[in-house]
């Protein structure tokens, strides 16, 4: 296999998996997949890497593999089996088809929405970073949709993600001090959430986000 | 064991009581002196000298820009005049009120905003001075918040006089935009460069929102309210003084700055302006509250000027230059009067208020026996604002009367039409004015007292009749010759017409009309009245002297040996037949409550009966522009319950049509 | 001299934090980020001072002590000072409160978090604002989310965990989005023959503004300016403030108001100035108006009716930013003067608001506004703060939101911004008015008489400072006027 069809796999990879998280109700499946998407979204800046020769490209790989590959999937999972199961509510306000539905629709947009961008540059990459911003509108789906603070944060990764391979296959990633600084923002905002959710827990016994709606202007 | 504490805090009180009649002494002298200081500079902004002043160190953005004009002068000089008087009232009035030092200090500063407005010569600054005007005197109107009325009262202030503020900030912001340097005195050039549209629109906000504050329909609904529950001083400075300064903004930026007028304009003011006088002078017919009623009287007063103001443009704008003159004339005159009385009227009245301690005209009452200075101020006020010869706003509406008059005939149908139709609601305005002092006097300061506390009211204090003195000298001067005004009123007009036109109304002993067939002199008119009355007099008497057939016999009553207050006509009583014919506009509510001895209902033990009049805009149109706010906003909070997934749809959908349009 | 400057306010937030975080002693805390921010203060008038050259980038071209940085530094000295001395008082009460109540939820709360966050916060802001770099301005304007979660919901209550969970959640889905329009701004950079490392560095891209693709560019710039519209506030990721802005510990409610969201928007300014020279003006000033004009139409009408006057408060935060918003859409110098001028005094008047609520919800233990009533007769100097803040935010003489708000309507002189500002003023109208009413609702009016608020120490001096400060802001024009202008002719000028 080329490098660039390697590359395509890996796309094909990202969106396919992100297509699953939407759909899937279930936190520790979701889990799984998200690790498989950061290790297929690490995929890109290594192939890359050979490909350019680039030592800023492989240290970006190893960030996104541990990152987004390793700790934050990790967390997620960790999160899964803490979290009492909650076997009375349904997981998502949108049922399955729905959200195949809305992911297809995602993909139809981000290929309209990159357009001016593949009129720049027609490389093969550059034109498969409409997969990135399908992968954000997916996200955007899943950060909508889901009804379990975690869940919520799934899907916020999932749009990081596409934001991260959208600046993989665009203009072979952003700058390292960026990537950098990004991974780390990530990382904390993560952990961040995380550690509001197990207030929750505590506070309300459930992480049903549609449980927060005392404050607001009625 | 409690004793030596009491009177601790007794002393305590005294100190702080000395310590602030020390502060309203010098809130006092400090008004006086401004004022002052006010009449001598504006006297020198009416005799030719301009006085400017500019820096850009302070006033971010802006910059202090002052000068003057003529018409900068003749509003500084009537503020000046009303600050002296009012400003000697300050003290006694805030010694009897016991008001806070906040009060005390606010009220000089007021008139030092009022006073800079004329004078500001840039948009900026004009603004700038408008709203702290408006600021200040808010906080004079709330001075009693915690009386709920006052409060009320502030409330409705604040909100009208926002509304005003921003169509006057919208106009003239476009204005300033649209002229070299945002000059605003000085520079009548601005009009030109905007379109008809455009100047149609600037136009019709600044107008409103000046009028607004000159207490004029539809956003009238604070004055009534707010006059009455300042402090009285407060009250003449903003009835005499802050509402001229609504009548500044229209000549300054509707009449002058915009410069040639479609004939619609002028007939928008006077229609404004005559309906206003209507209304108004139907609400101060049937208020008893005799500050309220002084309050109406503004609004009516205001209404009058405007609508020689407007016949004014409509005069120019059909090319009648020389009537034009006389309304203009007309409309300086009337505010000047107006301010002169109706700063006395204030004063007298709250002279009377506070010894009889109450403001209601129903519990008023025999006060010419027991305060006679302040009833006999407040019986000048009261002829003035009748507008009957003698009264200091006679010669005003003379004027106007004559300009309408003159009109016709001419070839626009709108001018047919409008004239006569004014004529007659002024006629209406007049009559319902003397209605309404007629009331003012006959039952708050005639017969007998209807209260303990008008029983009880005493003589006024020296420095009380003292301001009352002064005051009702300048009104009493200024309607019986009005000719030592004549070089103020030239150079007003002149000001306002922008270049030198050969006056067509002379003010000496005759107020002479050049172009129409008139003439008047206030001076012989107000003598033969005068000695007429005292011919009059005499020969009553001396009939009732030689006629030796006299009789003493009880005065009937009503079969009751000695006819009490409760006999006589009342406030509400006298008001009620035109109350009735006009029950559509003042709205009258009555409700009438008895309470029965027995349970078959027969024998009546008390009854109350109560009546209010209120605003029809108030209680029908302002309450359905904030039904519709709260509508909306309803509307609005729907959408922001609390629910998280709204709120990031709301962004995903921003997202979306952002990649939209950037495409 | 712009080396050591700019280090020194980078360097300075981060050694405070460190400090407050291991330091047990609340003393030391407070002293030291108190300092820092007075340090951040002076640093801004020392570089206004015309000792450093504004055009000049310094540390490898990532940062930048520009005219707007200068300002936003002065903004955020002066708030941040404010709110840290504020915070000491609040600190004990809301200590004292946890130590009395029956059944304290959750574990007493922390100072040295509290001061430490407080300074990775001012940092966080320093950062973004000297930022010459548009990838570190974005990791600047996360990490102040990611600071101030924890704040938002230091309280530990279930209202203000909500509002935590609510404001990480919006804001991280907006600035997400920015970090989508940088990498598309960087995309489009790189095509057009920038070196990796300087294809971010605002300097460069607005010298080398020709370079850059106009299809790529209306992508990224749209989307940057509606990413870190979340951070400012404006419509549509507007709905965290009020929430965090009701939950939040009351100085870091005054920061977020008062300095967050013009930082923010100081962001956008910069990207609108690159986006003007690439497409013209016309682009991001239609978005600049029209999230302006939409986050004004709602706080407006979100106020007509608000109960709560913490929310009230944040709302009316909404309203300002999305004026400001308008104010950079009409783009002339005079309006962008008068933004700048706007954000340092609405700073300190949102500033003064906060810490006046702050104490009436010690006293009154409830943030309703129908609760609260008579606080000028039973509580004079709360009351006396609270309406003073009103006239500063509604604009009334003499203080400098008079002049920002009669500048900016006067600078719409074109014909479609007319009706942009006819708009604007029509929204202003209502917020103001409806402002006015809650707050004199709640402070005229004769009250309970037992229910005077306990007055703290440092109360009234840092009420007089605000007070002070924007009294002196309307009236004097004789540094602030040359600052301004120049600030925005560089702003308006790189065209």
């Amino acid at each position: 296999m080329t490098n660039s069809s390697l590359i395509d796999l890996a796309s094909a990879a990202l969106l396919l998996s992100g297509v699953f998280i939407a759909s899937y109700n279930d936190l520790a499946k979701q889990g799984g997949l998200l690790r498989l998407q950061g290790i297929a979204l690490s995929a890109l800046p290594f192939l890359m890497a050979l490909k350019h020769n680039s030592l800023d490209l492989w240290i970006a790989g190893f960030l996104v593999l541990s990152v987004r590959g390793l700790v934050l999937p990790g967390l997620v999972k960790s999160a899964a089996k803490r979290i009492p199961a909650e076997k009375d509510r349904s997981h998502s306000r949108i049922s399955t088809t729905t959200s195949l539905l809305i992911s297809g629709a995602s993909t139809i947009v981000a290929y309209l929405g990159t357009i001016p961008l593949s009129h720049l540059d027609s490389s093969s990459t550059t034109k498969a970073s409409s997969i990135g911003l399908a992968l954000v509108l997916i996200g955007v789906q899943i950060l909508i949709f889901k009804r379990m603070a975690v869940g919520q944060i799934v899907g916020f990764l999932v749009l990081d993600n596409g934001i991260a391979a959208f600046g993989f296959l665009a203009t072979l990633g952003v700058p390292l001090l960026l990537e950098l600084g990004g991974s780390l923002d990530l990382l904390f905002a993560i952990l961040i959430m995380g550690a509001l959710t197990s207030r929750m827990i505590v506070k309300f016994g459930t992480t049903d986000v549609d449980e927060l709606s005392e404050l607001g202007d009625r | 064991m409690s004793e030596p504490f009491s009177s601790g805090l007794a002393a305590e009180e005294v100190e702080r009581s000395s310590g602030d009649q020390l502060w309203y002494l010098i809130s006092s002298l400090f008004t006086v002196t401004i004022g002052v200081i006010g009449i001598a500079l504006s006297l020198r902004m009416i005799f030719g000298t301009k006085i400017v002043l500019s820096s850009t160190s302070i006033l971010p953005l802006a910059g202090l820009h002052l000068s003057s004009d003529g018409l900068s002068g003749l509003f500084d000089l009537i503020t000046s005049i009303v600050a002296i008087t009012a400003g000697i009232y300050v003290y006694p009035y805030l010694c009897h009120s016991k008001s806070s030092r906040t009060t005390a200090s606010f009220i000089p500063l007021f008139v030092l905003a009022m006073l800079l407005v004329p004078i500001a010569s840039t948009y900026y600054d004009f603004l700038f001075f408008w709203e702290a005007m408006a600021l200040i005197s808010a906080v004079l109107v709330l001075a009693n918040h915690t009386k709920a009325e006052a409060f009320k009262a502030g409330m409705w202030y604040i909100f009208m006089s926002q509304v005003g503020f921003a169509m006057i900030l919208g106009s003239l912001a476009f204005l300033s935009a649209h002229s070299a340097g945002g000059i605003l005195i000085g520079n009548s050039v601005t009009g030109r460069t905007i379109s008809p549209i455009a100047k149609d629109l600037v136009f019709v906000f600044s107008l409103f929102g000046f009028a607004s504050k000159a207490g004029q329909l539809p956003l009238h609904s604070w004055l009534p309210k707010a006059h009455p529950e300042a402090p009285t001083p407060v009250s003449a400075l903003m009835s005499a003084a802050m509402v001229n300064l609504g009548i500044y903004g229209i000549i300054r930026v509707d009449i002058k700055q915009l410069g040639a007028a479609p004939i619609w304009w002028g007939v928008l003011i006077v229609t404004i302006g005559a309906t206003t006088a209507v209304y108004s002078a139907l609400h101060s017919l049937v208020s008893s509250d005799i500050k309220r009623l002084l309050a109406w009287s503004t609004g009516e007063n205001m209404g009058i000027v405007i609508c020689a103001l407007g016949t004014f443009e409509v005069l120019n704008s059909a090319h009648n230059p020389d009537i034009a003159q006389v309304a203009l004339a007309g409309a300086t005159l009337q505010l000047i009067g107006h301010s002169l009385f109706k700063s006395l009227g204030f004063i007298s009245a709250g002279s009377v208020i506070s010894s009889a301690g109450t403001r209601s005209l129903d519990n008023l009452g025999g006060i010419i026996h027991r305060n006679p200075v302040a009833a006999l101020g407040f019986s000048i006020a009261a002829l003035g604002a009748t507008g009957l010869p003698l009264g200091a706003g006679f010669v005003g509406e003379w004027l106007l009367l004559q300009s309408l008059i003159h009109t016709l005939p001419t070839r626009s149908t709108i001018l047919n039409v409008l004239m006569p139709s004014a004529v007659g609601m002024l006629a209406l305005t007049f009559g319902l004015a003397v209605a309404a002092m007629t009331k003012a006097f006959g039952v708050g300061m005639l017969s007998r007292p209807r209260s303990q506390g008008a029983a009880q009211s005493t003589k006024t204090t020296a420095w009380e009749a003292t301001t009352i003195s002064i005051a009702s000298l300048l009104c009493v001067v200024f309607s019986f010759n009005p000719a030592f005004l004549s070089g103020i009123i030239k150079s007003a007009v002149q000001a306002t017409l922008g270049v030198r036109a050969k006056g067509s109304v002379s003010i000496l002993d005759h107020i002479t009309l050049r172009g129409v067939e008139g003439s008047i002199s206030p001076l012989n008119l107000g003598l033969s009245v005068v000695i007429g009355v005292i011919l009059f007099a005499s020969i009553t008497e001396w009939r009732i002297r030689k006629n030796t057939r006299q009789l003493d016999v009880p005065l009937w009553a009503c079969g009751s040996n000695q006819p009490s207050a409760k006999m006589q006509y009342n406030a509400v009583s006298f008001a009620q037949p035109l109350e009735r014919i006009f029950n559509l506009v003042v709205a009258t509510q009555e409700s009438l409550g008895t309470e029965h001895a027995d349970s078959d209902m027969l024998i009546l033990q008390s009854a109350s009966y109560e009546r209010t009049n209120s605003d029809i805009f108030e209680t029908k149109f302002f309450p359905v522009v904030a039904r519709a706010m709260v509508t909306l906003s309803r509307l609005v909070q729907k959408g922001h319950s609390g629910k998280i997934r709204n709120y990031l749809i709301y962004g995903a959908i921003g997202f979306i049509i952002v990649l939209v349009v950037a495409r | 001299m712009n080396q050591l400057l700019v280090s020194t306010a980078l360097l300075l937030p981060i050694v405070a934090g460190l400090i407050s975080f291991t330091f047990k002693k609340a003393k030391v805390s407070e002293a030291v980020s108190i300092a820092t921010s007075l340090v951040l203060l002076a640093i801004s008038i020392v570089a206004m001072t015309s000792v450093v050259d504004p055009s000049r980038v310094v540390i490898d071209g990532l940062f930048r002590l520009d005219r707007l940085a200068q300002i936003m530094l002065l903004v955020i000295g002066s708030v941040s000072t404010l709110a840290g001395w504020a915070s000491i008082s609040f600190l004990d009460s809301l200590i004292l409160n946890h130590e009395f109540s029956r059944n304290p939820q959750g574990p007493p709360p922390n100072r040295r978090n509290y001061w430490a966050l407080f300074n990775i916060f001012s940092f966080a802001m320093v950062l973004a604002v000297l930022s010459n770099n548009l990838g570190i301005t974005w990791v600047a304007i996360e990490t102040t989310t990611i600071a101030t979660t924890f704040l938002v919901g230091f309280k530990r209550t279930p209202l203000s965990l909500e509002a935590a969970w609510k404001y990480a959640m919006i804001c991280s889905f907006g600035i997400a989005i920015a970090l989508l329009g940088v990498s598309i701004v960087y995309f489009a950079a790189v095509h057009g023959g920038l070196s990796g490392s300087q294809a971010l560095q605002i300097n460069v891209l607005t010298t080398h503004f020709r370079l850059l693709d106009h299809s790529a560019m209306r992508l990224g710039v749209g989307l940057m300016i509606l990413g870190f519209g979340a951070k400012a506030g404006l419509v549509p990721f507007h709905s965290w403030l009020p929430d965090a802005h009701s939950q939040a510990p009351a100085p870091i409610s005054a920061l977020m108001s008062g300095v967050l969201i013009s930082v923010a928007f100081s962001v956008i300014l910069r990207v609108v100035s690159i986006s003007n020279l690439v497409l013209g003006s016309s682009y991001a000033h239609t978005y600049l108006a029209v999230m302006g004009l939409a986050s004004m139409a709602v706080a407006s009408l979100l106020l007509v009716n608000q109960k709560d006057y913490k929310r009230m408060l944040a709302q009316s935060s909404i309203e300002q930013i999305g004026f400001v918003a308008v104010a950079a859409s009409f783009g002339t110098e005079l309006a962008i003067a008068a933004l700048l001028l706007h954000v340092i005094v609405h700073g300190l008047g949102k500033s003064l608001a906060f810490i006046s609520v702050g104490r009436v919800e010690s006293g009154f233990h409830s943030t309703e506004i129908s609760k609260v009533k008579g606080l000028l007769k039973n509580s004079p100097s709360v009351g006396f703060g609270l309406i003073v803040a009103l006239c500063i935010l509604i604009g009334l003489p003499p203080f400098g939101l008079f002049w920002s708000e009669t500048a900016i309507i006067t600078s719409a002189s074109g014909a479609h911004f007319v009706l942009v500002s006819a708009g604007a003023i029509a929204f202003i109208l209502i917020s103001s008015i409806a402002l006015a009413r809650s707050v004199l609702k709640m402070t005229l009016g004769l009250g309970d008489s037992n229910s005077s608020i306990a007055l703290n120490r440092g109360f009234l001096p840092i009420a007089g400072t605000a007070f002070l400060a924007s009294i002196l802001l309307g009236i004097l024009a004789s540094p602030t006027n040359g600052l301004l202008v120049r600030a925005a002719h560089s702003i308006v000028g790189i065209r």
